[in-house]
């Protein structure tokens, strides 16, 4: 039998085989449903952290950055000298340096006192380094010494971050001129920018020092050359990763130590087992309550491809018939957490691939699991 | 034993490896609400763990500190105001900092780091205000001069380190006297110990995080706590260390979707587990339609047949609960391991667990019995 | 009164298309302690005629009298009392693998009224379990016995409680001649003794001799023999 009429003519016994009990039909994909609707979340959740935890980096432009040795992650960080920047332009592979501040101070909202944290940044001129427009934009408005800008992606906790909105950073009281779209969800309730000699007001820190030095190489110059040649140039307390090591490190940090991203992967594998466990379930119950059918197949000569292919074709049905349902619920949380949290969870058409590549798979896992006993389907017993 | 209630047992422990796969089955539900719990207790408990580890009846912080994981400090000089109050026995200053500990073996972990961010508590050898280890050793190993105790619950990023090792706090190198008992949590990575005058050696300016009350014994904590209010400077909050993990849970849960991710993850595991019911029984049903068939042409009422799974429902709720707390408990602890997080089968919520799989396996049998309804005696001839 | 009185009654299934009628105008009476065997082909609307005298198919027109009820919309509840005084054997044993043979005997006895004790209830199992040669199998499950010694355990479970009316299909299809000859001769001594009325399906000619009537059906119609 050729191949499509014999792939139709599976799925045409294997609906038929499913739909004969509805009941038991409806629970079985609402099980594999649930399952992989935990697993959309889950992955879902997983890429917008991966996303989000470099977030901040992801608006500059820079080949390397160097980092005091104690540096962990955006949260902590620490500082180094400034010179180290004059230092790394003395190498001859620097094109420009930037230096990036950022801490985490007490933020007062006004006129009512409430008390919330909020991670200030302190950048320079953008230059050829800040890719992000409305920080770019914003930086012209940074002029007086109390303005700042507002991430307008900041959780509702620290009050209002209108332009025009007063507030307070420590005892200092600053003005809100402008706004920029980060959101980091994980590491701060809300976040500011400010112009480097302004933060270092608002912080009472020493102007000698930086968080993060941002570097952009000549052209032509390779990362790992500039990297090796920063590391014998500058001080043995400073830390020098290129942009790839560094947005690498920010996520592996994040999602592999941290507890969050090894919850998230049990969750996940939990999820799949589920849903395979289910699908076999069915199966077997199917398999064995249609054993005689099965021999009379062979009974009738059809082809082993054409006695398995139900099976699997039954198997395959039960993983799509989940997944349409998963992906329709998970998408309708996941843009009610999109838009609560400013986190990209988004159900775009990538994802669905995934869920798709993974259904099928698990579908296929669970019906080679099952299909083998319809060998033992012996024609010679109808009799 | 009512006829019913002892066939639906009959028909269960017949075969029970049958049985044993049926409760398998239920268990998954039962599985993933308690890892999901887990989830949730461990990073409730792991990020109010210095309130839970303190000994005393009272915590005195800085008004401003929203969350035990911000670094607004208390001037000692307004820790010790508090001694001379009535029923206080001592108050027990606890500095906190972090710092970078060196990897005593090159760093070789997740990425390029060799430093490490370590939470560092400084307090009396003698007090012993946090409980972090048996406390003859650890005050020993705390008197020691030139020395840190590190956290054997530390995540394994910071190597291997071992009593009597020389490694890097901050750059100097100091041995490690001895072990604590700690944990991490989800911003902290791991904890080191150091005495308070050896803390204040290296930071003459240092002022506490904390202070930890503790009271004269007879003492009417009430009584206490208003006389510890009254005499309260301003920019300071007193609270037990009960009230001290109930805000930080809520701080906590605030910051993160994490109880909707992990109740939704609950909400999951029961619908899974009554699916997973409804399919065994289903099965159990249509294995035995004809028997059920032939019962009913005795002249057995639906009700009867009803009661039978019923009975078989309720069976399976108590099996599958009891199999998926067995694996929940190793589950718990291979993740508890994973993660240094306190994860654990909280036994108080195991009652409304077994409640939740009792009604979703009852609802499992209430849908299998329309599968015996099915059951047509007529078909039998 | 007659155990089963049938007049002018009609059955038809619903299928898919057009109603197939499988019974039309049956008259038909079943005096008490009297054995009928019903022959004929398949799809004479034997096995039909059995479903609704058993109230096991709810009755669509005609009058049919079992124990002087009137099964025309009779209640389930009536329905029930009738199948508790019958005693069905089907052609598949449907023994649950669960339980022993005592203990299937016990469960049917459960609908008999009579509160037995324990060891009398097993007294009166192990009575009837030694008249089919099932002894041996009291406290056995279906697991260890052949199909011919599970029929006679389906077949002491229909008669443990004594019913005045036996409704067989085929009951000694499964069954040597030795143990065929067991169950005939134990129905035989049923109508003779207890005045149980049997009424069965059967192409087994060794049952033949027993009856006191052939009845034979063709098309849904019955004509005597």
């Amino acid at each position: 039998m050729d191949a499509l009429p014999l792939a139709r003519s599976c799925v045409a016994v294997a609906a038929a085989n499913l739909l004969q009990h509805r009941l038991r039909l409806v629970a079985a994909l609402s099980g594999i449903a649930v399952a992989l609707l935990l697993l959309l979340l889950q992955i879902s959740v997983l890429e917008a952290a991966r996303t989000k935890v470099t977030a901040l980096y992801d608006d500059f432009n820079f080949d390397i950055a160097i980092l005091p040795d104690i540096y962990q992650y955006l949260m902590s960080v620490g500082t180094i000298n400034s010179v180290d920047l004059e230092i790394a332009r003395s190498t001859g592979d620097v094109a420009d340096t930037f230096g990036l501040n950022v801490e985490n101070v007490h933020w007062m909202e006004l006129p009512s006192k409430h008390m919330t944290y909020n991670l200030l940044i302190g950048i320079d001129d953008p230059g050829s380094f800040v890719r992000d427009p409305d920080i770019r934009a914003g930086w012209a408005q940074l002029r007086s010494p109390h303005a700042i800008l507002a991430d307008a992606y900041s959780q509702k906790s620290v009050g209002p971050i209108s332009p025009g909105t007063d507030a307070q950073i420590g005892d200092t009281r600053v003005h809100i001129v402008g706004q920029f779209k980060l959101g980091l969800f994980f590491y701060a309730e809300g976040a500011t920018i400010a112009r480097n000699v302004n933060f270092y007001g608002f912080t009472g820190g020493d102007p000698s020092l930086i968080s993060i030095g941002l570097v952009r190489l000549k052209p032509g110059v390779s990362p790992d050359k500039a990297r090796a040649d920063l590391i014998k140039a500058l001080p043995s307390n400073t830390l020098v990763l290129t942009r790839d090591e560094l947005l690498h490190d920010e996520r592996a940090y994040f999602l592999s130590t941290k507890p969050v991203g090894i919850m998230l992967y049990i969750s996940m594998i939990i999820a799949s087992l589920v849903g395979a466990a289910i699908i076999v379930q069915v199966l077997s119950t199917e398999v064995s309550n249609r054993m005689g059918e099965y021999a009379m197949f062979k009974a009738m000569g059809a082809d082993i491809p054409f006695v398995y292919g139900i099976g699997m074709a039954q198997a395959g049905l039960l993983g799509l018939g989940g997944l349409v349902p998963a992906i329709v619920i998970g998408a309708l949380i996941l843009s009610f957490v999109a838009l609560r949290t400013h986190l990209d969870t988004f159900v775009g058409p990538s994802l669905m691939m995934t869920m798709l590549a993974i259904s099928l798979t698990l579908s296929v896992a669970a019906g080679a699991a099952v299909i083998r006993r319809v060998q033992r389907a012996d024609p010679a017993e109808l009799f | 034993m009512s006829a019913q209630v002892l066939l639906g047992l009959r028909l269960l422990w017949h075969d029970k490896l049958r049985l044993l796969s049926m409760s398998a089955s239920v268990a998954v539900g039962v599985v993933i609400i308690f890892v999901e719990l887990g989830f949730l207790w461990g990073i409730l408990d792991a990020q109010a763990l210095v309130a839970t580890l303190a000994r005393g009846q009272f915590l005195v912080m800085n008004k401003t500190r929203a969350d035990l994981h911000h670094w607004d400090k208390i001037p000692a000089a307004e820790l010790t105001l508090f001694n001379g109050v009535p029923g206080v026995a001592k108050v027990m200053p606890v500095y906190e900092d972090h710092y970078g500990l060196t990897d005593p073996d090159g760093g070789r972990t997740v990425d390029s780091h060799r430093i490490r961010r370590v939470i560092l508590y400084a307090f009396s050898p003698i007090d012993l205000p946090l409980a972090v280890g048996d406390p003859a050793p650890m005050s020993a190993a705390l008197k020691m001069a030139d020395s840190f105790v590190f956290d054997r619950w530390s995540r394994p990023i910071y190597g291997h380190i071992v009593p009597g090792m020389d490694v890097e706090l901050d750059k100097v190198p100091l041995q490690v006297s001895g072990l604590a008992t700690m944990g991490p949590d989800i911003v902290n990575d791991g904890n080191v110990f150091m005495s308070d005058t050896e803390w204040l050696k290296r930071r003459p300016d240092a002022q506490p995080i904390m202070g930890v009350v503790r009271l004269a014994p007879g003492a009417d904590v009430e009584e206490v706590r208003q006389r510890l209010l009254a005499s309260a400077p301003s920019d300071v909050t007193v609270m037990t260390p009960q009230e001290a993990r109930a805000r930080e849970n809520n701080s906590t849960l605030k910051a993160a979707p994490i109880g909707l991710l992990f109740a939704l993850g609950m909400v999951a595991g029961l619908v899974i587990g009554t699916i997973n019911c409804y399919q065994v029984l289903y099965t159990e049903v249509s294995d035995h339609l004809g028997q059920y068939a032939t019962v009913k042409a005795m002249g057995f009422s639906d009700s009867f047949l009803n009661g039978v799974i019923l009975t078989q429902a309720l069976v399976l709720s108590g099996t599958g609960f009891a199999t998926g707390l067995l694996f929940s408990i190793f589950a718990d602890a291979f993740v508890a391991w994973l993660t240094r997080l306190p994860i654990q089968v909280h036994l108080e919520s195991g009652s409304l667990v077994l409640l939740a799989v009792i009604a979703s396996c009852v609802l499992a049998g209430w849908m299998a019995v329309r599968r015996v309804e099915a059951a047509d005696p007529a078909a039998l001839y | 009164m007659p155990t089963v009185q049938a007049q002018a009654v009609s059955y038809a299934f619903d299928t898919d298309t057009t109603p197939k009628q499988v019974l039309v105008d049956i008259d038909f009476t079943l005096a008490r302690g009297e054995f009928v065997i019903l022959t004929g082909p398949s799809g004479a609307g034997k096995t039909t005629l059995l479903t609704l005298i058993g109230a096991l198919r709810s009755l669509q027109s005609g009058s049919l009298k079992v124990f002087g009820s009137e099964l025309l919309n009779l209640a389930p509840k009536g329905q029930r009392e009738i199948r508790r005084k019958t005693g069905f054997i089907f052609q598949d044993h449907n023994l649950f693998d669960a339980l022993t043979a005592a203990q299937t005997l016990s469960l049917a006895m459960e609908l008999s009224g009579e509160r037995l004790a324990r060891d009398a209830a097993r007294a009166r199992a192990e009575a009837l379990l030694s008249a089919l040669g099932m002894r041996d199998y009291l406290d056995s499950k279906p697991g260890v016995m052949s199909v011919g010694q599970k029929q006679r355990i389906a077949i002491a479970r229909a008669l443990i409680n004594d019913p005045p009316l036996i409704l067989a299909d085929e009951p000694t299809a499964a069954l040597d001649s030795e143990n065929a000859r067991l169950v005939i001769d134990l129905l035989k001594q049923r109508t003779e003794s207890d005045g149980t009325s049997i009424l069965m399906v059967t192409h087994d000619n060794r049952a033949f001799h027993a009856a006191n009537r052939i009845v034979d059906m063709v098309d849904g119609r019955m004509a005597k023999t």
